[in-house]
């Protein structure tokens, strides 16, 4: 994070790369994610699986949704010049956003097996805590991206 | 289980998805602000005011999530301390590092050393408050 603003005899800066309004609507994907996933776990408490199905499901679209949208911006990146080795910028952010996006991706096939499972009648109410895990795990991920959204994308140059 | 005990139970249940849902509310609201101070015209106000603003809404939006989706405001008070004190440790060191390195340069010495010491002093303050308050949990 210390070194997003060292850029080096490039242009290529946070100021010329970032497209915020886009990024804010990933954040904002992100964010309702989290509320997805509660409401899949407090459905799946109440035995309510029908609904539990739809919010897990939901989660996964969004964060597919989140990741589809580091991919397009890692793309543009690219093609305007920024690469991980252009500068310190270029590394520290693809290495921040990069892993962050690996987490995301995990979380997603942790929901989609839950998802298949709930499928097969494989999870119950009886069996909540292992949402409530993955559950947390996505909140993590939730968590880690709202100081990586600040810091690295709205703190100024 | 009665009728009237299920109906209990229906209510606490649309009642705790109205608090998940009025979290996620505030939690896009206080977004929201964050992305506006991005626009031009509220640039022009102070770095260190923009940073201080942007990173209380940060720390507010952190512990929205840890506290109610993450039930931390539910669980035992242990975890809510252990999670606070590694901040205390961990603002201080990456402030004095982004100091030593000379990240923020333009800002007056009295406003980076309250933006230092200010954070985890009130962390400091609320943890031992919290330590003296009891366990503060049920889980």
């Amino acid at each position: 994070m210390l070194y997003k603003d060292r850029i080096g005899p490039t242009d290529l800066g946070p100021e010329e790369m970032f497209d915020i309004p886009f990024t804010s609507v990933s954040s904002f994907v992100l964010l309702m994610s989290s509320l997805t996933v509660v409401l899949a776990i407090t459905a799946l408490r109440r035995n309510d699986i029908r609904r539990s199905r739809i919010w897990l499901l939901s989660t996964a679209l969004l964060g597919a949704i989140f990741v589809g949208g580091q991919v397009y911006e890692f793309t543009a990146f690219y093609r305007e010049g920024l690469g991980y080795t252009t500068n310190l910028f270029g590394t520290a952010f693809f290495t921040l956003t990069g892993f962050h996006g690996v987490h995301v991706t995990v979380g997603i096939i942790f929901l989609m097996s839950m998802y298949i499972q709930s499928m097969r009648g494989r999870l119950t109410s009886a069996q909540e805590e292992r949402l409530e895990i993955i559950g947390l795990y996505w909140h993590f991920v939730d968590v880690v991206w709202i100081v990586i959204f600040t810091i690295v994308y709205l703190f100024p140059q | 289980m009665t009728t009237i005990e299920n109906k209990e139970l229906e209510e606490s249940w649309v009642k705790q998805d109205w608090v998940y849902i009025k979290t996620a509310l505030i939690l896009a609201f206080f977004t929201a602000i964050e992305v506006f101070t991005y626009f031009e015209s509220v640039h022009k106000a102070p770095e260190w005011l923009l940073v201080t603003t942007l990173s209380f809404l940060m720390v507010v939006k952190f512990f929205l999530v840890a506290g109610v989706f993450m039930h931390l405001k539910d669980d035992n008070s242990v975890f809510t301390k252990m999670i606070t004190m590694g901040m205390c440790i961990a603002w201080p060191v990456y402030f004095i590092m982004a100091f030593a390195l000379g990240f923020l340069p333009d800002w007056n010495v009295i406003i980076k050393v309250l933006f230092l010491f200010l954070p985890p002093g009130v962390a400091g303050f609320w943890l031992g408050f919290s330590f003296k308050g009891g366990d503060g949990g049920h889980h």
